[in-house]
């Protein structure tokens, strides 16, 4: 299977069940979640269904497109349902059909795992959900979102693309997988992964990213100043990619990180509440 | 009788929680039965991922009907001047409406005479006992994580999709989560076919077996070790045993099939810890090993299906597997080529807690508290120099990728490195196994060297969070500094460690004022003190079963030397049911009460001023076993120190018992003279043990 056929897969069956097909967030993100249309949308009371493809950058994970299986980028195939439907497992299992999974084929299991992320002061109870033994998907009943309690519960289900695509395909190498019938991941991507784990790991200017992430954090302080928590929000996810930057870099010593976590989830949480709040306005004006 | 089952179906509740949960279900439908005075046999619980079942087959069908009196007005106001009810009788009638007005009678209340009556209450039906109680029930059942879903406000272990109720095969009528009872169970997700209607427990499980879901652990533990034995008799292996991964699989599984595996030859170089580790930590897979106890290239996994027609889930186990011991085996080969000098340096980047510096701060201040502990042993040059690099290198593999990876293999990894690098046997074993004991079960490390590095870092750890005010309250243990004072403890008895406890905090003290720029507060040595002593108190009531008086009497003679601490008691303990030790203990207890009064007045004892026989007898005796104890006490030889005390039980007793001496005569002189020999007596026989606490009450 190819890997945009997989995209192509997911995405149709999830316009299916009526969600929104969104794009990629133009800031560099983590993970899916940290999409506005993950982070925002999960809080307040209006029903949201999504799905989406989120490249999310790890640089600790880069390996300069050395290693088979780790890459400082991945794409994530990110699905929010608010509220989360009562067949909500069932639906997940029948995408998994959709991509040419056979499931009495297969061995299906839903194992605990609960996800938090402590820079957004969001957590949630769910499962890591493996394919014979392969992790596929993390699989999420949200229970606070910038440390605000959900509700209705929305589910977050994240599929890690090149690995179920690898696996399928019995692909040992990520930069081996084909992409399109005549590209494949590595031609696409590898003399990025070797530029992006040299920057991130040897020459990202430390003193600027240090100063940039203050910088973003004022501005984005400001912006919540003037009711304007969107915006802030675009400045909360660059202090996070500043900072890492700064952690792969190494130059974040493990008694400055809690700290740094704290800053960027204290404007996480800041802006959630002010977004909630002018959204309450909007609701009752 | 009657038959009932329940079984509420869940989304897969997480195998750590399953038992409890199905467990507490029981036990409190249970108690609701009790509670409403129903006969019943004995309920069963079982459960699998997605189910919690409760079934009992014998249940009375309703409440017996039974009469109750009730209570009504005094006697005084129940009637009028006419002797008709007044207002209050009246409301009382309207009140019980089954009371029959003719056949009031008077009895005694709280406040005197009142009127009453006998009302026939009708015993209710079980399964409307069952609808009110289940709900509630369900809503306060415990969890260690509750979750909310959707737009339910009912939190839970996990989503309720289904409930089936029956009781003698009708449904029980209730809604939990907004989910109705009803007489609907379902079968394995992909291959059990669509939900089936239940009207008996029998037919209940037969249509699950036939439906894939085996909803009992013992079962499924029992398909799943069958399969098992049936592999490695084929491959002529022999399991890696792991009780508590057996436990985890039979319980995250409803179908149990086993599949074997293998995996490329070229990673049995990989440690077998490793190897082990990454089979059951990432894909939750057994180990084979050869009749040797050599590794052999194979796994098994437990899947939840029913079977695996095409080969495809033992296939992508295999795959997934190979992915992760290709890291394993890339984390390893990188590892064993870092020097262990920059390990040790990198630490300094690695914070132990806040505000006690980095770990490599921690290497240092264990180099300096085992080179304290190796002079006080006279351990030999060759030995003191591997116990420095031990110390010193016991954190190095905190930064290395393997510990990274598995960090339940810190330790074990720097043994392996050190031992890949060459270094001798003794520090490879002791860096192998400093973290042991983890538990009250686990076994102490390997060697000496082992048990010293494992007290020292355990000791750093607690007195440097003692000093910052990480002190562990109640139940809040966030730093397990209980666990680490009792790994020291049982290290310093199981290992015989010759160790003043209260020194070696008194060193750790002083390492972190003088290296840490650490202050602790003034008294912080004596509350370290009682926090050790209360563990020793745990260690030798709980772990080692003596006796309240015994540890208590013990521990009255001093607590700093541990491993004499147990050895003291064991000889008390020994000696303890004996006629004579019993005597002797009697009478040391009137002796410290004779002596108590005047304890600061006593002078020398004069043996010139002994008149009474009996006295001189006492002294005597003990002086002819004086020196013998002392001597028996300094080699810790307690036992024998014991019987020695023994025999004074004799001469004990004709001193202090009825026709003995009388001690609190008027003359200072002779009295004080008495009682100063009671104390010089006291002192040589409470070298062991409190002797006089452990009378017989």
């Amino acid at each position: 299977m190819k890997f945009q056929d997989l995209i192509l897969a997911l995405q149709n069956y999830w316009a299916q069940q009526d969600c929104v097909i969104s794009q990629p967030y133009d800031i560099e993100v983590g993970a899916g979640t940290m999409n506005p249309h993950t982070f925002l949308k999960a809080l307040g009371p209006n029903p949201w269904n999504v799905a989406y493809v989120e490249p999310s950058r790890r640089p600790v994970d880069g390996r300069y497109g050395e290693n088979p299986f780790r890459v400082h980028k991945h794409y994530q195939f990110q699905v929010i349902l608010k509220p989360s439907p009562d067949n909500i497992q069932e639906l997940y299992l029948q995408s998994l059909a959709a991509m040419g999974i056979n499931l009495e084929d297969h061995d299906i299991r839903f194992e605990e795992d609960n996800w938090e992320a402590p820079t957004l002061g969001a957590w949630g109870v769910g499962w890591q959900v493996l394919l014979d033994g392969m992790e596929i998907t993390q699989f999420t009943y949200f229970q606070q979102v910038g440390g605000i309690d959900t509700a209705p519960i929305p589910v977050e289900i994240t599929y890690g693309i090149e690995r179920l695509c690898m696996f399928l395909g019995g692909v040992d190498n990520i930069f081996d997988l084909p992409w399109s019938n005549s590209v494949t991941y590595g031609d696409a991507r590898k003399r990025e992964e070797y530029e992006f784990s040299k920057y991130c790991f040897e020459s990202a200017d430390i003193d600027l990213h240090k100063n940039m992430f203050d910088l973003y954090e004022k501005e984005a302080f400001r912006l919540l100043e003037e009711n304007l928590p969107l915006v802030a929000y675009d400045y909360t996810l660059k202090c996070s990619h500043a900072f890492n930057v700064l952690d792969a870099r190494g130059a974040v010593s493990t008694t400055q990180r809690p700290a740094f976590i704290a800053r960027v989830r204290k404007l996480a949480c800041a802006v959630a509440k002010l977004h909630v709040a002018l959204q309450e306005g909007a609701n009752h004006g | 009788m009657a038959e009932f089952l329940l079984e509420i179906g869940t989304e897969e509740i997480p195998a750590r929680m399953l038992r409890r949960a199905h467990k507490d279900l029981r036990d409190g439908l249970e108690k609701v039965l009790a509670e409403a005075d129903l006969e019943f046999d004995e309920m069963e619980s079982l459960g699998a991922p997605r189910q919690l079942v409760v079934t009992c087959r014998n249940i009375q069908a309703a409440q017996e009907d039974r009469v109750e009196t009730v209570l009504g007005p005094p006697v005084k106001i129940a009637y009028d001047a006419a002797g008709n009810p007044s207002k209050a009788l009246q409301g009382f009638l309207r009140a019980n409406a089954g009371l029959n007005p003719d056949q009031l009678f008077r009895t005694q209340g709280k406040k005197g005479e009142v009127v009453a009556g006998k009302l026939e209450v009708k015993g209710r039906q079980t399964a409307a006992i069952l609808a009110e109680a289940i709900p509630a029930l369900l809503a306060k059942l415990h969890f260690p994580k509750k979750m909310r879903w959707g737009a339910c406000e009912e939190p839970f272990i996990r989503p309720v999709r289904s409930i089936l109720a029956l009781f003698d095969g009708a449904v029980i009528p209730f809604e939990f989560a907004g989910v109705a009872a009803a007489n609907q169970s379902f079968g394995h997700r992909f291959s059990g076919g669509e939900a089936f209607a239940v009207d008996a427990i029998d037919t209940y499980f037969q249509r699950k077996a036939e439906r894939h879901i085996a909803v009992g652990h013992e079962e499924r533990e029992a398909k799943i070790q069958a399969q098992i034995d049936n592999y490695l008799a084929q491959i002529n292996g022999m399991l890696v045993a792991d009780e508590a991964l057996l436990t985890e699989v039979t319980d995250l599984v409803e179908s149990p099939f086993v599949v074997l595996g293998s995996f490329d030859e070229k990673f049995l170089d990989i440690p077998r810890e490793v190897l082990i580790t990454s089979m059951r930590e990432h894909q939750k897979s057994f180990t084979v090993q050869d009749h040797h106890g050599k590794l052999m290239p194979y796994f098994l996994s437990v899947a939840s299906v029913p079977e695996d027609r095409k080969g495809l889930v033992r296939k992508g186990n295999e795959w997934v597997l190979n992915a992760r011991l290709y890291d394993a085996k890339f984390f390893w080969e990188t590892d064993r080529e870092k020097k262990f000098e920059d390990l040790y340096n990198k630490l300094d980047h690695v914070t132990f807690i806040q505000e006690l510096g980095s770990y490599r701060d921690k290497a240092d201040r264990l180099t300096d508290l085992t080179a304290f502990m190796a002079d006080s042993l006279s351990l030999s040059s060759v030995e003191k120099g591997q116990l420095k690099q031990a110390a010193q290198h016991a954190k190095s593999d905190l930064v290395s990728d393997l510990v990274f990876e598995f960090a339940e293999l810190q330790g074990e990894i720097g043994g392996l490195l050190m031992r890949h690098q060459g270094a001798d046997e003794p520090v490879c074993q002791a860096i192998y196994s400093h973290y042991a004991p983890s538990s009250m079960d686990d076994d102490l490390p390997l060697n000496q060297l082992g048990c010293l590095i494992s007290v020292a870092d355990k000791l750093d750890t607690l007195v440097g969070c003692f000093a910052v005010g990480l002190i562990p309250t109640g139940s809040k243990d966030p730093y397990a500094l209980r666990r680490a004072a009792q790994g020291i403890i049982r290290i310093l008895v199981e290992a015989e460690l010759p160790l003043d406890l209260d020194a070696l905090v008194a060193k750790s003290l002083e390492l972190y004022r003088e290296k840490a720029g650490v202050t602790p507060p003034e008294n912080l040595a004596e509350t370290l003190q009682q926090f050790c002593i209360e563990r020793i108190r745990h260690y030798l009531r709980k772990v080692r079963g003596f006796d309240y008086d015994v540890v208590e009497g013990v521990l009255a003679a001093g607590h700093a030397r541990v491993d004499q601490v147990y050895q003291r008691a064991s000889a008390v303990a020994e000696q303890q049911e004996k006629e004579d030790f019993r005597g002797l203990s009697l009478s040391l207890k009137r002796m410290k009460n004779v002596i108590a009064d005047e304890s600061d007045k006593l002078g020398d004892f004069d043996e010139n001023l002994l008149s009474d026989p009996a006295e001189q007898r006492f002294w005597r005796e003990y002086t002819a076993v004086r020196h013998d104890i002392e001597k028996a006490v300094g080699e810790a030889r307690y036992e024998d120190a014991m019987d020695l005390m023994v025999t004074l039980a004799d001469p004990a007793e004709a001193y202090f018992g009825t026709d003995g001496v009388y001690i609190n005569v008027d003359e200072d002189a002779l009295r004080l003279n008495r009682k100063a020999m009671c104390r010089e007596i006291g002192l040589t026989l409470g070298l062991v043990a409190d002797i006089s606490t452990l009378a017989p009450k």
